[in-house]
C-alpha cells in the first residue's frame, strides 16, 4: 500500500537531495529516540512526506543535528528535528502497527503476528498521544475490510474511505488554520495511494482471487485515472501556504509516484520520457 | 441481460454476499481482460459477470433504493447540465410525472441538479444500460463524488455511441484535470532533463546554478 509517494532523487538538485535525505533520517531518528532503536526498521518514504509536508507550513525551517547511526556508521549525517519529524514518526508506528494487525487477522501471517506484539507498546503511546488519528485509522480500514468481504465494486467508496484516513492522518495540529487544507491534501494523497496500490496489484489480485476495488471497471485507463487524482492532489497542494521545499513535493508529485508504475509498464509511458 | 443472475455466477439463490463476492472473483479470474488481452468474447462473458453480480448486490428492482451504495460526498455539478441531451420536451407541466418511465425521469432530476434522485431513477433502468443512461449516470456520479465511477461511466457513453457530441464533451470535462496534469509532468521531466544535460560536463555548476535551477513549475 505505502512506497509510492516517493521523490525519483535522480532529478532533485544536490541540495534537495541533502535536505530529503535530511528528513528521511530525521523521521528514522524520531523513531528511534521515541520508540526504541527497533522501530527504526519500519520507516516509510510515505511519512518522511508527510513530515516535508507538516514541515514546509511550519514558520522556521527544521532544526538540524548530525550523528553516526547502524546505516551509517563511517561518519555523521545530518538528520532534521522537530514535532512534525515526531509526528510523522508517531503516525508511522500507527500505520505499521495496524498493518500487522490486519495481515494477522486476514491471514494469521505469523511474522505479523509478532508485529503486533513487538509495536504494541509503541503503538498505546502513540494511542494515548494521537487518539483521533488512530481512531480514525482503525476505523476506516474496519469499514474498508467489510467492503472488501462484500465485494463492494464501486471503487469511490473504498477510496473515498482511504482518503478520509489520510485526511486525518495529516492534520497533526486541529485547531491550526491550515489544517482544513491540510485535510483536504491528504485526502487527495490518501485517494491516490489506494487506487495506486490497486492498479500496481490488479493482475496479481486476479489471479489470487483477491479483492481489488477496480475489477469490476471495464474502461480502465488506469495513466488517464492515476492523472485524475494527481490533479487534485497537485491543486489541493496549492492551496497550501507552504513555505519551503516546494521542489522536493513538486518533484514527487510529478515524477516520484510513477516511478513504480513505469517499472511495471515501460509501454505506457506516461509523461517520464527522457529526451 | 436475460439469464439468472445466480446462474451466472454458479451460485444458488439463498447464497451470501460473501458467497457470491467470491464466485465473482472466481469469474473474474477466468474472464477479466487483464488476464485475456484481446480476447472479445473473454470482455463480453466479464460483462455479464459484472452485470449479475450488480444484479445480484442491489437486490429487487423495487429494493433497489436502498441497497445501493453511493459516495455521500460534496456536489459539485456538472455545469453543461442544461445541454443533458434533448430535454426540451418535457419542459412543462408536471402533473402526472410519476407515469414517466425512469430514464426521463432521471433526465429531468440532472437537468434540474437533483444528482441523488436521478440516481435513484438510474438505478430502476439499470438492467437497459444504453449510451444515455451512462452518460446521465456519469454526470449524476461525478457531481456526487463518484469521480472515478463518474470517468467510467463516461467512457461507456463514448463507447456506446462515439458520434454524440454531448458524451464526447463530458468526457473531455473529466479528463481535462488529468490533461493538464499529464502536461506539466511532462515539462516537469524534460526541464529536469535539461538541467542535468546541462549541469553535467563543461560547465560549473556554479556557474550553471542561477540560469537552469530557477524555473519551477508552481
Amino acid at each position: 500500500m505505502f512506497g509510492y509517494i516517493v521523490a525519483n532523487q535522480e532529478d532533485l538538485a544536490d541540495e534537495e537531495k541533502k535536505i530529503y535525505q535530511a528528513f528521511y533520517c530525521g523521521v528514522c531518528h524520531s523513531l528511534g529516540s521515541d520508540f526504541g532503536a527497533y522501530c527504526r526498521s519500519t520507516l516509510s518514504f510515505d511519512m518522511t512526506f508527510l513530515a516535508i509536508v507538516l514541515q514546509s507550513l511550519e514558520p522556521d525551517p527544521a532544526l538540524q543535528d548530525a550523528e553516526r547511526c547502524a546505516v551509517h556508521p563511517a561518519k555523521k549525517h545530518s538528520y532534521l528535528k522537530g514535532d512534525c519529524l515526531d509526528y510523522a514518526a508517531a503516525m508511522n508506528i500507527a500505520l505499521i502497527w495496524q498493518k500487522c494487525q490486519d495481515d494477522w487477522q486476514d491471514d494469521h501471517n505469523v511474522v505479523r503476528y509478532g508485529g503486533t506484539k513487538l509495536y504494541r507498546k509503541a503503538y498505546q503511546q502513540v494511542q494515548k498521544k494521537w487518539p483521533h488519528q488512530c481512531d480514525a485509522l482503525a476505523d476506516g480500514l474496519a469499514e474498508i475490510a467489510k467492503m472488501e468481504v462484500r465485494g463492494e465494486t464501486n471503487p469511490d467508496l473504498p477510496t473515498a474511505v482511504f482518503g478520509k484516513i489520510m485526511g486525518e492522518l495529516f492534520v497533526m495540529d486541529q485547531k491550526a488554520p491550515e489544517a482544513e487544507a491540510l485535510r483536504h491534501f491528504g485526502t487527495a494523497i490518501g485517494r491516490l495511494i489506494y487506487i495506486m496500490d490497486a492498479v500496481m496489484d490488479l493482475k496479481e489480485d486476479l489471479k489470487k482471487e483477491r479483492y481489488n476495488p477496480l475489477i469490476a471497471m471495464e474502461q480502465l485507463e488506469p495513466v488517464e485515472l492515476l492523472s485524475m487524482l494527481l490533479a487534485a492532489c497537485v491543486e489541493a497542494w496549492k492551496a497550501l501556504p507552504a513555505r519551503r521545499n516546494q521542489a522536493i513535493v513538486e518533484n514527487i508529485l510529478y515524477s516520484g509516484v510513477w516511478i513504480q508504475f513505469n517499472r511495471a509498464h515501460p509501454e505506457k509511458g506516461k509523461g517520464e520520457k527522457r529526451e | 441481460m436475460n439469464r439468472d443472475p445466480y446462474d451466472v455466477l454458479g451460485i444458488p439463490h439463498g447464497a451470501s454476499e460473501e458467497e457470491a463476492a467470491k464466485a465473482y472473483r472466481k469469474l473474474a479470474k477466468k474472464y477479466h481482460p487483464d488476464l485475456n488481452p484481446g480476447d472479445a468474447e473473454a470482455a463480453r462473458k466479464m460483462s455479464e459477470v459484472n452485470a449479475a453480480f450488480d444484479q445480484i448486490k442491489n437486490g429487487d428492482p423495487g429494493t433497489r433504493q436502498q441497497t445501493r451504495h453511493y459516495s455521500q460526498g460534496n456536489e459539485r455539478p456538472y455545469r453543461d447540465a442544461q445541454g443533458a441531451g434533448g430535454f426540451g420536451g418535457y419542459g412543462g407541466g408536471f402533473g402526472g410525472y410519476q407515469e414517466m418511465d425512469p430514464m426521463a425521469m432521471a433526465q429531468f432530476c440532472v437537468q434540474m441538479r437533483q444528482y441523488s434522485q436521478a440516481l435513484q431513477y438510474l438505478n430502476q433502468c439499470s438492467e437497459n444500460r444504453t449510451a444515455q443512461w451512462y452518460y446521465l449516470s456519469a454526470i449524476a456520479r461525478y457531481s456526487t463524488g463518484d469521480s472515478i465511477t463518474g470517468l467510467e461511466h463516461a467512457r461507456q457513453a463514448v463507447n456506446l455511441d462515439p458520434g454524440n457530441a454531448d458524451y464526447v464533451n463530458l468526457l473531455n470535462e473529466m479528463q481535462s484535470g488529468g490533461r493538464i496534469y499529464q502536461e506539466r509532468a511532462q515539462k516537469y521531466n524534460q526541464s529536469m532533463s535539461m538541467m542535468n544535460i546541462c549541469c553535467w560536463g563543461l560547465c560549473m555548476s556554479q556557474m550553471c546554478a542561477p540560469f537552469c535551477c530557477g524555473g519551477r513549475m508552481f
